[in-house]
């Protein structure tokens, strides 16, 4: 997994939890917290954080994701702001995700490993995405598609409709008022 | 745990993760870097590959560009509105417009004006269908205004722009070749259609294909009603079908032929055409039929028939002619005879003077009258090439020594020379027709007298040898009298014609003699020539080869013997002659010879005469009513079974083949209308010895023209018998020398020394022995044996005349 979500993981718990949490969940996590964007680091790692989190924080994995996802979407908006120009729109930009955006991030860090998205656009209002991940974190999508929403100040939910039993195949479907 | 703990460790992570960072980065740097030298490495390898690369295709482009350039074949490129891009060196050549002029311009403004259109629309439409490649043949205008025709490959090639590569051919040659074999072929069809000959068309199996106009206006059918007929049963009898099989199979041996054929028309007539037929072929070289051109010969097969017909009415008048001419020859010859005859007895009789002047002119007349008519039929002979020449042993210049004393004393009335000059030799005979020989000297001999007023006629003779024994004669009569003119040259020779009388002699013959003599000459061998010159005067010459013989007995005398007359005395002559006159006739001219005469009118009186009493010869008339002449003479022969009595036909000779008749019916000689006496009688002792003969078979001697001769004085016989045996015992020694010498010349001088007297005393086998041994050309071992043989019988002969006179 890439770097960069680690340190916008450990920025989240800073700022949303403090940096006492921060070291505490470091220490209990057993990871020595040095992170660089650019660097790759074993997934594992994350989960162990996020469980550790969540039990020191007593909040469910999965809303924990789901609040990573928005907040990281929120950084993406600033850290890589060329993506947000061309599509005006939340359904543009997640139509773009997988032939784009994942694209170019290829082409920087080749080893990425990065979830396949698929979108159908069942009409103006409705759009069906399918994930599919060997990290199973399709929480983190949520979140992510809701910090699209959010970004794009458009009102709507994404429910998911269909999910496979190790959570590597997620359906979701957002619509939008 | 205190708060700058918190951020001593926060730094710290953060240091960590910055130094990371940077490893990072420099890792990445570093294979950027890497990346990017092989990338350099990668560019320079491929730029450089590319330099090769250009390389080759320029050199390749070059290779190319010049073949294009160079083709044989226009080539050109045009954009689709059809402005020219590019052209090939043959195409600027080919049009004859530079470079400059051709790039740039429009493909339009060289196509003339009434193909413009079509052509545009024609790429038009290749190119909104976007078909890849099309041919088509278009004139095109070249810069010395002619125009060429191009056989075009346009290809559509769409890349950044359209533009169409040409490929064009110059078929100018193959179109021109075309065009005029389209010409030609217009001619040869209308050639055929319209042809006065009949065309027909017909396949292997005969049955009918194509028929041409002038066929069927030749037949009567139309084409369509001709179409696939069979065209044997349509035309043909059923005789001609099988000719016309043959014919077929030979065409379909592809053999052609030309031949006559009978057709039906449609409306049931026929007609005569001739076919020449001829096979054809198709693609693969097998006969696929036949063409017949028929020609309509119905007009020449009508002209054929005629023509036969003609041919043979000529021919059946020319044997009538010939019938005709011999008949008439007889009927006028047999009065004749009687005229001539009659005057002859009449001249022994008493006359006075006027009387004889009057009877020798009858004769005269007669005569010429007589020759005349020999003369037409001599003619006509050598019309037909019948005319048969009697040849015999005959003394030459005895001839022409006549010949020409007879003309000294007529010429030297006139006051003209007879010269006559030779190199023959005395007492040399040569083999042919002195009669005839004589007519002819007589005919240009008498000519040159007749139409020469002064001057001289020279006769020439020159012999050369040629063999052995023969020798060319070459005779020549020059005149020096009016000579003939040019243009008359050849009429001479023609029948009835002479040369034009604008001469004062008023001198003419009968007509006919220069085309008779001529004939006897060619028949003789030889060719009468002529040169003449007006006022100079004339030569005729001719040649001839003879044959060399050894002289008989002089017998040209035409007196009668006496002697020989009384051989004949107490013969039994039966003479059988329709007409009355000829009966007279012979009855007066035998009765003073002593001969026992009976007569008969035709053939069946003769037989019958013939079993009442027995004769010693038959003269026998040939053309006789009831039975005539060769028809008794073979009852005679063969019903009569008498082969041994002599029979002589009397005949008018007139009829090629008479003669044979006569010999083939069994008849021993004959004898020529009008006869001469002389002729009568010697034929009549040639024949009648044969009966004296078998009297005195046993004996080699015959006194009877001892007798006759001596007239009954005996001392004179005795004297001549005496000197006969002493001369031929001296002869018989010669004789034995000259056999034994075997000198034939000298056995044959003897014979004829001794023929005379052996003719008087001996026997006929005596004289014919001596004469044979004298006369026949036989080996040298023959005539030894004849000569002993000869002196064999004379021997017997001397004996028997001893025992006789009792020597």
């Amino acid at each position: 997994m890439k770097g960069v979500v680690f340190t916008e993981f450990m920025d989240m718990v800073e700022t949303s939890f403090g940096e006492e949490q921060l070291d505490l969940l470091l220490e209990e996590a057993d990871s020595d917290g040095v992170y660089t964007a650019v660097g790759t680091y074993p997934h594992s790692e994350m989960v162990n954080l996020v469980v550790v989190l969540s039990k020191q924080t007593g909040k469910p994995i999965g809303e924990l994701l789901e609040f990573f996802g928005n907040y990281m979407f929120q950084s993406f908006t600033r850290l890589y702001p060329s993506f947000f120009k061309e599509a005006t729109t939340s359904f543009d930009f997640l139509e773009r995700v997988e032939d784009y955006i994942h694209v170019e991030v290829l082409k920087i860090y080749p080893e990425a490993e990065l979830p396949r998205f698929q979108t159908h656009r069942i009409s103006d209002k409705q759009l069906q995405m399918i994930y599919k991940s060997e990290r199973s974190m399709g929480m983190l999508a949520v979140g992510l598609i809701r910090g699209c929403l959010q970004h794009y100040q458009e009102t709507g939910d994404v429910i998911i409709e269909g999910e496979s039993e190790d959570g590597s195949h997620v359906t979701f479907l957002v619509e939008i008022e | 745990m205190n708060e700058i703990e918190r951020l001593r460790r926060k730094l710290a992570r953060e240091k960590a993760a910055r130094k990371e960072a940077e490893s990072i980065l420099e890792r990445k740097a570093l294979e950027l870097y890497e990346a990017n030298q092989e990338l350099i490495a990668v560019r320079d390898r491929q730029s450089l590959e590319l330099k090769k690369r250009i390389a080759e295709i320029k050199s390749k482009e070059r290779v190319y560009r010049n073949i294009v350039q160079n083709a044989s074949d226009l080539i050109y490129t045009c954009d689709v509105q059809g402005n020219i891009l590019y052209a090939n060196n043959t195409m600027i050549t080919q049009s004859g417009y530079s470079k400059e002029k051709l790039i740039g311009s429009n493909v339009r403004n060289y196509i003339p004006d009434k193909y413009k259109d079509k052509i545009h629309n024609f790429y038009r439409f290749q190119f909104e269908q976007k078909i890849e490649s099309t041919y088509i043949e278009i004139p095109v205008l070249t810069a010395n205004g002619e125009t060429i025709w191009l056989g075009q490959t346009a290809d559509l090639a769409i890349g950044n722009e359209a533009t169409f590569n040409v490929l064009a051919r110059d078929i100018s040659d193959r179109k021109r070749v075309e065009k005029s074999l389209m010409i030609s072929e217009e001619k040869y069809r209308s050639i055929i259609e319209n042809m006065e000959l009949g065309l027909l068309e017909v396949d292997r199996e005969g049955m009918i294909v194509k028929a041409y106009p002038k066929f069927c206006k030749l037949t009567g059918y139309s084409n369509d009603e001709l179409k696939g007929k069979d065209s044997v049963k349509v035309f043909l009898t059923e005789e001609a079908r099988e000719k016309m099989r043959k014919v077929n199979d030979s065409r379909l041996n592809g053999e052609s032929g030309v031949y006559e054929l009978r057709i039906r028309r449609k409306d049931g007539t026929y007609c005569w055409v001739m076919i020449s037929g001829a096979p054809y072929y198709n693609e693969k070289g097998q006969v696929a039929g036949s063409i017949g051109i028929h020609l309509d010969i119905s007009l020449r097969k009508e002209m054929e028939e005629e023509l036969i017909e003609a041919k043979k009415t000529a021919e059946s008048s020319l044997i009538a002619k010939d019938t005709f001419l011999a008949n008439i020859s007889h009927e006028i010859r047999t009065p004749l005879n009687a005229i001539i005859g009659i005057s002859e007895l009449m001249l022994r009789s008493s006359l006075n003077d006027e009387q004889r002047n009057y009877l020798e002119t009858i004769i005269s007349s007669g005569d010429n009258l007589l020759q005349l008519i020999n003369e037409i039929l001599d003619l006509s002979k050598i019309q037909f090439g019948k005319l048969k020449l009697r040849e015999e042993s005959v003394d030459l210049l005895k001839i022409m020594e006549h010949i020409h004393r007879s003309f000294q004393v007529i010429g030297s009335q006139k006051g003209l020379k007879l010269d006559f000059e030779h190199d023959l030799e005395e007492n040399q005979g040569y083999f042919l027709d002195g009669t005839r020989l004589k007519e002819v000297l007589f005919n240009l001999v008498g000519n040159a007298v007749k139409f020469t007023e002064k001057g001289s006629v020279g006769i020439s003779v020159w012999r050369s040898r040629l063999h052995d024994d023969v020798d060319v004669i070459s005779f020549t009569i020059k005149d020096t009298g009016i000579g003939i003119p040019e243009e008359d040259l050849e009429g001479i020779f023609g029948t009835f014609e002479q040369a034009s009388n604008t001469h004062e002699s008023g001198a003419k013959g009968t007509g006919l003699g220069l085309s008779i003599t001529r004939g006897i000459i060619e028949s003789m061998g030889g060719e009468l020539q002529v040169s003449s010159k007006i006022g100079m005067g004339s030569t005729f010459s001719f040649a001839f080869p003879l044959r060399r013989t050894t002289l008989l007995k002089d017998e040209s005398s035409g007196e009668i013997d006496q002697n020989d007359v009384s051989r004949l005395k107490g013969t039994r002559i039966l003479v059988v002659e329709d007409a009355k006159v000829n009966r007279f006739l012979i009855r007066n001219i035998m009765e003073p010879w002593g001969v026992s005469m009976r007569e008969a009118v035709n053939g069946a009186e003769a037989i019958e005469k013939i079993q009442e009493e027995s004769f010693d010869i038959v003269l026998m008339d040939v053309r006789m009513p009831v039975l005539d002449g060769i028809q008794a003479t073979k009852k005679i022969r063969t019903e009569l079974n008498l082969s041994e009595i002599p029979i002589i036909a009397l005949t008018a000779n007139a009829i090629h083949g008479e003669k044979e008749k006569c010999f083939d019916a069994g008849m021993n000689d004959y004898l020529t209308k009008p006869y001469t006496q002389k002729d009568l009688l010697a034929k009549l002792l040639q024949y009648a010895g044969t009966k004296a003969n078998n009297d005195n078979a046993a004996g080699h001697i015959n006194l009877e023209g001892l007798n006759t001769l001596t007239q009954g004085n005996e001392d004179m016989k005795l004297r001549m018998v005496q000197l006969f045996i002493d001369e031929t015992e001296k002869y018989i020694e010669q004789l034995h020398t000259a056999i034994a010498e075997s000198d034939l010349e000298r056995m044959q001088d003897i014979a004829h020394a001794l023929k005379a007297s052996v003719a008087h005393i001996c026997s006929k086998e005596v004289l014919t022995s001596v004469r044979s041994v004298e006369l026949d050309k036989v080996a040298q071992e023959e005539k030894i044996q004849a000569g002993k043989a000869m002196i064999n019988l004379l021997e017997k002969s001397i004996n028997e005349l001893r025992v006789e006179f009792s020597f």
